[in-house]
């Protein structure tokens, strides 16, 4: 029974956007991975950052890495279809709490389900059973993006999405990650099952 | 359980290419999409719906289907989604959120104008939430909104036709007569009543009608606002009436505890607009004031509002803290009529930024 999900960034350099696009686990496929990889250069790029730059990881884990991505020679159509600034860095922001969950946890996107203006990633082990694409014996990916955002917007939306966390009385253990795509940073926490 | 799984994937997939076209902007292709990803999730949950043993899947099924309704606007198959996950157990997570979109499905229904016709510079403004019974909402959650609404209404008129922000003095009487505010009797659909903007023919502006503009302009910035889109900042060039739209808006929005939703209807048939604010718009922060010359993060104080002067080159106010200790407050441009006079002599929470002995002001809330 997953009881909780452990996040450790120490051991990676960098995260690659175009691994987005060869699928993660049984959640994302390859097409909806590419276009996270886009809104998330996107929003890296419409913030002045650069293939190769730094985003810090704080939260249970301080740690920092690269994040590479291909520069698209049409730069501008890609930008011109993802007009909508909050609704690339959502997008993003579920690319890159997608990649830091592959490499950084021993879990894996199992599934996914329709939930408010977005997707509930939900989580499994890599062995995990066949039922778990239903929601058996998960953990959920909670993530929330921002385009630019001061320290204490960073924290005001971790606290609201932790705050969600608690309120749910811990039935499920859980992973928080609130992505700033100023600096960049990922605020990633980790939330036992009681 | 390998047809409910092949359903829901199939229902995913097809959910994805959706939200893919809705954010690109193909709002048809979105629509398409997401009435063939209802339609397959629908027959998942129909599959589990007497599987009362399968949590939290009966529970999660149910609300991503009750979701995908309303993207589709199926909004009474959301309802029959929703309460049908809520029969079951699910954990209280999930539990919440089937309310939340039962809650959603029922509040577009209220947003609909039965037995009213809106005519031009007419909008219906409608309340919802836990505090608000069939045609009785508590006075102070309607009066204050109503106010600001005006504010902000008037505000937007006096910005549309390039006048500079008035920090005092009164309206103009030209102004006053165009864009003067009407309500109507109130409606049991929720709450709501309709807003009308001026009583004269607008003789001033043959081709264009100022109400109409307006009308849309306010509705066009709330629905930036509950996006928190950084679009705002260009739509609304001049600082002063930045700050002034931002501090009435959420002022108008939803507290998140009695009330849940504050819905805008303009237009008729076809052509109806629909704009709702929630709670998020409650939480849009205020713009940066002139970051230099802040010294540190956030502060937070509070107390009582008892000292404003406005005749300083920068208006300033002071809160009696508990202990009697005083804070000054520094306001900035286009806070001072419509969002911190009305709170004289109350208890509210200050929220600024440190420069020198004085806080510059950010966000101002009535305890």
């Amino acid at each position: 029974m997953m009881k909780t999900i452990e996040f450790d960034p120490t051991s990676i350099s960098g995260l690659d956007l175009a691994d987005l696009c060869k699928g993660i686990g049984k959640g994302i496929s390859k097409a909806v991975g590419s276009c996270l990889a886009e809104a998330a250069s996107v929003s890296l790029e419409r913030q002045n950052h650069s293939p190769g730059g730094t985003m810090d990881i704080v939260g249970d884990a301080p740690h920092s890495v690269e994040v590479h991505w291909d520069v698209d020679p049409d730069k501008e159509r890609i930008i011109s279809s993802w007009m909508d600034a909050d609704v690339a860095a959502e997008w993003g922001a579920c690319g890159i709490a997608a990649l830091l969950v592959e490499y950084c946890t021993d879990c894996t996107i199992v599934a996914r389900s329709r939930k408010g203006t977005g997707f509930d990633y939900w989580l499994g082990r890599e062995d995990a059973t066949p039922e778990s694409v239903l929601f058996q014996d998960v953990g959920r990916l909670e993530v929330s993006g921002i385009n630019k955002g001061r320290s204490s917007s960073v924290a005001q939306r971790v606290k609201k999405k932790e705050q969600q966390v608690l309120a749910y009385g811990k039935t499920m253990p859980s992973l928080v990650a609130v992505i700033e795509f100023g600096k960049p940073l990922a605020h990633v926490t980790s939330h036992e099952k009681d | 359980m390998k047809k409910i799984e092949s359903l829901h994937l199939e229902a995913m997939s097809y959910a994805e290419i959706a939200a893919l076209a809705q954010a690109t902007g193909d709002i048809k292709a979105a629509l398409e999409n997401w009435h063939t990803a209802f339609t397959l999730e629908c027959k998942a949950a129909d599959l589990v719906s007497d599987r009362h043993d399968l949590e939290p899947t009966r529970g999660i099924l149910h609300r991503s289907a009750a979701t995908l309704a309303i993207d589709c606007g199926e909004l009474r198959a959301a309802e029959k989604l929703a309460a049908r996950g809520l029969v079951g157990e699910p954990p209280e997570v999930i539990a919440e959120e089937l309310r939340d979109v039962f809650d959603q499905a029922m509040f577009h229904r209220h947003l609909e104008v039965h037995g009213v016709e809106l005519v031009q510079r007419e909008m219906q403004m409608s309340l919802s939430g836990p505090g608000v019974g069939k045609g009785l909402a508590k006075g102070k959650d309607f009066i204050s909104r109503i106010s600001n609404l005006e504010k902000i209404l008037f505000r937007t008129a006096e910005r549309t036709l390039r006048q500079p922000f008035r920090t005092s003095g009164r309206r103009s009487t030209e102004t006053c007569e165009l864009v003067d505010l009407y309500l109507s009797t109130a409606r049991p659909s929720s709450y709501a009543v309709t807003v009308r903007l001026g009583r004269t023919q607008q003789l001033g502006f043959p081709e264009v009608d100022l109400a109409e503009v307006v009308l849309d302009e306010v509705l066009d910035c709330f629905e930036l606002m509950e996006r928190n889109s950084d679009d705002l900042g260009s739509r609304i060039d001049d600082p002063a009436y930045l700050r002034n739209f931002i501090g009435l808006a959420k002022l108008i929005a939803p507290d998140g505890d009695n009330l849940t939703r504050v819905g805008f209807t303009k237009g008729n048939g076809e052509e109806t607009r629909v704009v709702t604010l929630t709670s998020r718009t409650a939480r849009v922060e205020f713009l940066p004031t002139q970051d230099e010359d802040d010294e540190g993060g956030e502060v937070i104080v509070e107390g009582l509002l008892k000292y404003a002067d406005s005749l300083k080159k920068q208006s300033e106010i002071r809160i009696v803290g508990e202990n009697g200790e005083q804070h000054k407050i520094i306001v900035p441009e286009g806070m001072m009529d419509d969002i911190v006079r009305p709170l004289w002599d109350v208890e509210v929470r200050v929220s600024g930024r440190k420069r020198a002995d004085k806080l510059m002001l950010t966000d101002i809330r009535p305890i």
